[in-house]
Order: C-alpha cells, then structure tokens, then sequence
C-alpha cells in the first residue's frame, strides 16, 4: 500500500514555499529550519554519548578499566599461593574467596581481563583488516572472488568451536590458537561485508559519473567504497568482540584456551565450575565479568547500527 | 456520464491532514467524484493529492491527524473503525497501483490473485472465484482470459500486468477507483492503451474514478474534470476544457507553461535532405553490439544490435526508446562502462575499448556523466563543494584555489548560490541536485557529456527549468551530448538530432525536428501518436484519429 507515497516526497521540494521556489532562477530558499540536515552524518562515536551506547561504552569502560589497573587494585598476585586458603569462601580478605590451589580469585579475575582483552583486542581487528582486504580485492576481480566466496563458505560451515578444537589438535592450546580461531572466524565476516559494500558502491550512479570522467579503481575505493563503509565496519566490530569474548571464554572453559596457570576469565570459569557447592563466587565472578563485556560490546553494536539505521 | 447521481462516489469536504510538521499536508481540500465521471487530482510533489487518496481509502498513518469529512458512497469514512474500514476498501473503494511489478505477488497465479480479492469480501466456491476472474480479465481486455486466469504475473507484459491491477481493483464492483499515477511507469504506447481502457471501464461500471496524476497530457486525454492542488489546498477546479483553455490561477498557468509539447507536423517544414556526415565527429558509434550472456542456460540478450552513429562537436544527439529499447545501454556503453561485444565506439578518433592506463585517463577526461536519480547522482558523505570538485582532483588540476573559484564559478553557471558549495546533497531538492550534477560534469569542460533520462524523476515545472538550464549551458560551452530520454518531449526541447532505439535496433535517426514531426518509420510513428498532447480538444480529436487508423 506504500505505493500511495509520491515518489520523491522527501526531497525538500515539498517544503518549499510555494513550491514554484525550484523554478525562478537566482531565488533558492534557505533549507527549512525545523530539519537538522546534518541528521545522519554525525561520526558514529556520538551514539556513545546516549542511551544504550552509554551504556555499552560505560560497561566495556569498567572492565578495560578493570584490567588496566590489575596491577593496583589486585589484593594478590595472580599465581600467589597463600597458606591455609583452600576453596575458601567470599571474605573481607578474599572477596571472591579463594581457589582449589590456595589462590586469590579477584586477583586472578582481574588480571584474567587483561588476557581477554589483549585477545580481543588484537584478533578481532586482524581479522578484520585481513577479511577487509580480501574482500576489497574480491569485490574488484571476478575470479578472486569465486575462491574468495567458496573458501569463506568453508570457514563458515564450521562452528566456530569446532574449528578450535581441530586447530588445537594441531598447533596445542594457548593464546597463540585462540588468537588464530579468532582471527580466521572473522575473516569470511568481514571479507563478505567489504565485498558487497564493493560490489553495491561501484554500481552508485556518482561513482559511475566519476568512473566516466576518470577515476581510478583506487580512486573508488578510497573516495567512496571506503567511507561507506566505515559504519557497518564499526558494528560489525564491536559485535565481533563480543563474539570474541564468548570464543576465548569457551575455549578456556573446554580446556584448550589459555593454558595454566595465567588467568583467563574463560579458564577462571572453567575451574570454578566444578566447586559451584563451596565456593560459587569462584565460577560467578568470571562469568560476570565475561557477560558484562559481552553485553558492553553488544550494546555498543547496536547503538551504531541504530544511529545508521542498518 | 450519467445526469444527476444520487450519491456522489467520493465527497471530500474541508479535509485537513497535519503531521508533526508545522505546515499542515493538507488544508482545506474539498473535492466531489461523482459516479460515472473521471476527475483529475493534479499538482506536484508535496501538494497533497496522494494524501488526499489515501484518506479516501482510511490509510493515513497513525501520525496524522485529520478533519473534515470524507465520505465513500455517502460513508464517512474518517473515524470509521477498522471493521468498517475492511468492509470500504477493495469493496466500495478500490485502488489502482502505480507499479504493476510490486503490486502483484509473483508467486500466485493471476487467478488465485483476483480469487482472494474476491474471498476478502466474502465470495466463496471454486468454481464461482474462477469464473469471476474470468470474468474480470474479459472486462479488462485481456486476450483468452480461460487461459491466462492460469499465468503468473512474470508470464504477463508490463502492459498486461497493470490490466490485472486494474480488474483486482474492479473485483467487488467498486464505486470509487483510486487510480494513483496508473501509467506513470508504463511506456507510452502501453500508457495509450491502459488510458482508453480505463475511459471504457468508467461506463461499463459507471464507477467514479479519481486519477492521481502530474502528467497534463494524460489528464487531457482523459479527465472530465480537474483539481489543481498546491501546498495541500485546491487552487483551481473545473471542466477539463475549461481549465485548458482557460486557467485562472497563476499557479495552473505555470503547470500548464512548463509542459513541453512536440511541434505539431504544420508547424515544420516538410524533411530536409539529411545532415551531412560529420567529416571528424566528437563521438562515432560503428556497428556496436552489447551482449548480456545468459544465465544457467538462458539465452544470451542482445541488447544492442549493430547501432552506427555520428555526432559532431557541439550537437546534441536526443536517444529516445521504450524501456528495453536499449537506450540506457547505448550510453553506458559510449561512456565506457560497458564494453562493446563487436563494433567500436570513438571518441575524438580514438577507440574508447583499446585505450589504457593513462592515455584511457586523458581521454576521459573529456567525458562525462549525468546521472538519472536525483536522490543518488551525488556521494551524500561530499559537499557540494567536494562533488563539483571531485574530476578536477582525480585529474590533479589547478591548486586549491583555482579549484574553488571554479567550483563558484559553476555553482553561478547552474544558478545556484555560492554559499551552497559547504551544503550536502540531504540539503537540497531533487531539481538542484540534478542542477549540481550537470555542474559536476561541467567542470573538466568536456567534450561529450551523456545524460541518462537526468530529469524524469523531477516534477514538470522543475524539468522545464533544468532542461532550459541545460540547452543555455550547451550552447554557450558547446560541448557535444548524448541525451537519453523515454519522452519524446524533452529530448526534442534539447537534442538537434534524434535515434530512435527499438529492441537494441537503431530504427530511425535524423534532424530532432524532422524525426518528430514527420516520421518516417512505423515504430517512430507510433511513438509519436502515443504521446498525449496537454490539450483536451486537440487530444480527443487526436485519439479518434489514432483509434480509426
């Protein structure tokens, strides 16, 4: 029933005075003032400043902070083994109580975060800039593409743990494979995102005029392919370190994440799990702290997808 | 026309409609469709027709408010429940859409389509749903109806699809069609056709009909009567005639100005030998075929097929065709965007496929573009300023300055100010982004520009401006122009020369005025007999002549 709309409704000739204003040269109206024109081309950080981007931004705020301070607001030493501190429970000593090797788990939670972080960190935005690159040169040649698509597929028939597990099985768990899961997960989802962008702005009727007066495919792809798509960029990575956080977190839990006896929330959890009876906060602590940085990350992806209508 | 109807179709009185803007859609609309006649609802974007109809309808969006009275066969309809509602539309008032292509779900049958019309209302019975839509289709015009009743919408031509609009529409016996810019995306000889079947249906059903509409010559042809609205307020009502010959408000004299007519035959002398070849032409088009190949098995498409053309420095070449002719793909390909299957395209002397690297650069450098959609032909992330700008910083010319100054210097040439140059393109209407377009593409000072159909998405008045703004601009640069357009008008208020492209086959080319006036081939003829001419005594005589031929 939408077909009832005119077809160019929304261009501002319908505010117009008179309408007629478009037609006598040399007298152009002032754009109405009760329209922001700038409305939708505002950076993407602005949806950090409101609502469920605050929100977002406070919660992955925290917990960076969190982490970056370990060093300070950790009681113990992450590896400390204190003395007749086994599987205690939440005290004003050991907040979190302790673990079943006499350690502090505050102190291992904070300084776990550090592990996440520099994992998510560092993996998501090496896949993405790989994938980026993938699928800009994809988008560009028909025959890269073919591979570049049906590669992808591959990647994206496996389960992002099942990939984990078969690259343990080779390299042996720890950061490095987790980094490496990570990074290749995100590959084909950045390397599809770039690509239709490609595929969807080289066809934009500006860019064939450009094209047509002489632009270069390096011209397109700076100029234009690029700049549009820095939004879809933002919210695919901030929901891709969410993803991240859940990746590292199950890696460790399953046991072939980061390895003994360096803390990871993931690993922190993975332990706790089997002393939930004398110790619960000893598994809840980490959890939380990997929800809220999940859901901070979430947030922010949608904040940035709403502020772009996506 | 029946005399003296009882209850009128439609009888709009005081409508006003105001949305969270401050100036309401409509104020003060009154209009009255009575059964049997056909009245026009004209005025441009903005004016409020389309509101109007949807009121009708009960349709309004939840954020509007209205007042008045709008009553469908004698039932007030604003306020009405959404029970009474179902019960008016599709039953008491029906619609006719726009575009045949969306309004019809591909996946069913054109029967089970006019069946569930039909089922909304209460019909029921296999065999009774089937023989209705036949029915339907028989009254419509559609051949073998028996058998067609079994199509999908993709079976059916453009043409076709929009019949069976039209009998979904008449599914229910309606009072009240609303017809909102029933042809506008239909070619012109299919828009010829849906016109005198619509003046036929209005007294087979003695339905009152309210055609939504910003084409004057589709008006002419048809209408009994018309409301010129402006700004959400009837400016001018009357006899079609009447408001032909004479329109009183300043505002239907200008609508009626900006029309573009073709020359009629007596007013050009009879053909001239054809102009000579061009001894170098800007552009030479030699035998070009474009190929699409087919896919998972299909046939592949010649969508041009062996076209020769000349043009020489300083003319502009007017392609005109229906949709599928091939036009469009002509002047991707002059502007290299496609490259040719055989044949070759020159532009001065050099062939456009065989040029690279920078030597490709430099002959671009002479080319340029303007696109078709307003909403699209400018980056929305670029100032005016940066747009204009951009093929002078792809080429590297002159220093920021000089840069500047020209950008000034065209933002003037277009008649805009030159405290645009810092505006995005969200900022402006539809006619001065196109009017940034043509700047843009001015800016390297070309020597052939290709304009694909650069003013179809813009109201009539807007289009008369641009166009007039476009043949100064040529004449006083002088740069050569391919000219794409579906309206015959346009391209002979530009072109000096006129193709004629039917399915990809160059059918006709020569002096605008000659090919336009006194044409040639059938197909040109024919072309030219579609188009209705924005004056309803001259139209009808014109369509009776057409209908004895």
């Amino acid at each position: 029933m939408s077909e009832l709309v005119d077809r160019n409704v929304a261009t501002p000739e319908a505010s117009l005075p008179g309408g007629l204003a478009d037609v006598r040269p040399g007298l152009v109206p002032e754009t109405p003032a009760d329209r922001d024109p700038r409305r939708g081309t505002e950076p993407l950080w602005r949806s950090l400043t409101h609502g469920r981007g605050l929100v977002g931004a406070v919660l992955v705020g925290i917990v960076v902070l969190l982490g970056a301070l370990a060093p300070v607001l950790a009681p113990f030493a992450p590896d400390d083994q204190l003395d007749a501190s086994f599987l205690l429970g939440p005290s004003s000593t050991h907040w979190l109580g302790t673990d079943d090797v006499n350690r502090d788990v505050l102190s291992r939670v904070l300084f776990g975060i550090r592990a996440d972080l520099v994992i998510v960190f560092v993996a998501v935005p090496v896949g993405a800039i790989l994938g980026s690159l993938i699928g800009l040169v994809a988008g560009i040649r028909g025959y890269t593409d073919v591979v570049a698509q049906r590669v992808f597929d591959v990647i994206l028939a496996f389960p992002a743990l099942v990939l984990a597990i078969a690259l343990t099985a080779v390299l042996g768990p720890g950061v490095r494979a987790i980094v490496l899961v990570i990074v290749l997960a995100e590959i084909p989802v950045f390397g599809r995102l770039i690509r239709t962008s490609v595929l969807e702005v080289r066809e934009l009727p500006y860019v064939e005029a450009a094209v047509v007066s002489g632009a270069s495919i390096g011209w397109v792809l700076r100029k234009h392919v690029l700049p549009n798509s820095i939004e879809p960029l933002g919210v695919q990575l901030a929901l891709s370190m969410s993803i991240a956080v859940f990746i590292e977190g199950a890696m460790s839990f399953l046991g072939i994440g980061v390895v003994p006896p360096t803390p990871s929330l993931g690993s922190i959890l993975s332990d706790g799990n089997r002393y939930l009876e004398t110790n619960p906060l000893f598994a809840v602590g980490p959890l939380v702290v990997v929800s809220l940085l999940t859901l901070g990350f979430l947030l922010i992806s949608q904040a940035f997808a709403h502020a772009r209508r996506l | 026309m029946t005399a003296a109807p009882t209850t009128p179709a439609l009888d709009v009185t005081d409508l006003q409609v105001a949305f969270s803007h401050p100036r309401p859609a409509v104020r003060s609309i009154g209009l009255r469709v009575n059964r049997g006649e056909i009245v026009a609802l004209v005025g441009e974007s903005g004016s409020g027709k389309s509101i109007t109809a949807r009121a009708a309808m009960g349709l309004l969006p939840p954020t509007a408010t209205a007042t008045g009275s709008v009553k469908v066969d004698g039932v007030e309809v604003l306020g009405a429940s959404e029970r009474e509602l179902g019960a008016i539309r599709g039953g008491r008032v029906a619609m006719v859409f726009q575009e045949p292509q969306t309004a019809l779900n591909p996946v069913r049958t054109v029967g089970w389509l006019i069946g569930e019309a039909l089922r909304a209302h209460g019909r029921s019975g296999r065999k009774q749903l089937r023989d209705r839509a036949i029915e339907l289709l028989t009254l419509v015009e559609i051949p073998e109806p028996d058998k067609r009743v079994d199509y999908f919408p993709h079976q059916l031509s453009g043409g076709q699809k929009q019949r069976v609009v039209i009998a979904l529409a008449l599914a229910n016996d309606p009072v009240l069609l609303l017809a909102d810019e029933p042809t506008t995306a239909l070619d012109v000889t299919v828009q010829a056709e849906i016109l005198s079947l619509l003046r036929r249906l209005r007294d087979r059903t003695n339905a009152g009909i309210l055609l939504i509409t910003h084409n004057l010559g589709v008006v002419a042809d048809i209408a009994d009567s018309v409301v010129v609205l402006q700004l959400g307020e009837v400016v001018e009502r009357g006899e079609v005639t009447e408001i032909f010959a004479r329109p009183e408000h300043e505002y239907t004299r200008h609508l009626l100005d900006s029309v573009l007519r073709l020359p009629q035959p007596s007013d050009v002398a009879e053909p001239v030998a054809a102009v000579a070849d061009p001894t170098t032409p800007v552009l030479d088009v030699d035998t070009v075929s474009v190929v699409y190949p087919g896919r998972r098995g299909q046939a592949a498409f010649r969508a041009l097929d062996n076209v020769s053309l000349k043009l020489a420095a300083g003319e502009v070449l007017g392609v005109v065709g229906e949709s599928g002719s091939g036009k469009t793909t002509l002047g991707r390909t002059i502007a290299g965007l496609i490259a040719p299957a055989t044949g070759t395209i020159r532009v001065d002397g050099r062939d456009v496929a065989a040029t690279r690297g920078s030597a490709l650069r430099e002959l671009r450098r002479r080319l340029a573009f303007v696109p078709q959609d307003p909403a699209a032909s400018l980056d929305p992330r670029f100032t005016l300023e940066e747009s204009i700008a951009e093929p002078l910083d792809i080429h590297r010319v002159g220093t920021r300055a000089e840069r500047r100054k020209k950008v000034v210097d065209l933002l003037d040439a277009v008649r805009l100010p030159a405290s645009f140059a810092t505006r995005l393109p969200s900022e402006l209407s539809g006619g001065q982004r196109q009017r940034v377009a043509l700047a843009r593409a001015l800016v390297l000072e070309p020597t052939l520009l290709i304009a694909d159909e650069p003013t179809s998405a813009l109201d009539v008045s807007v289009q008369a401006d641009v166009l007039e703004l476009f043949a100064t601009l040529q004449r006083e640069l002088g740069f050569a122009a391919v000219f794409i357009s579906h309206d015959l008008a346009v391209v002979e208020r530009v072109s000096t020369t006129v193709a004629v492209l039917r399915a990809g086959h160059l059918v006709e080319t020569g002096p605008a005025t000659v090919v336009l006036t006194h044409p040639q081939h059938d197909y040109t003829r024919r072309l030219v007999a579609a188009l209705p001419v924005p004056d309803p005594v001259a139209q009808r005589a014109r369509r009776q002549a057409t209908a004895a031929l």
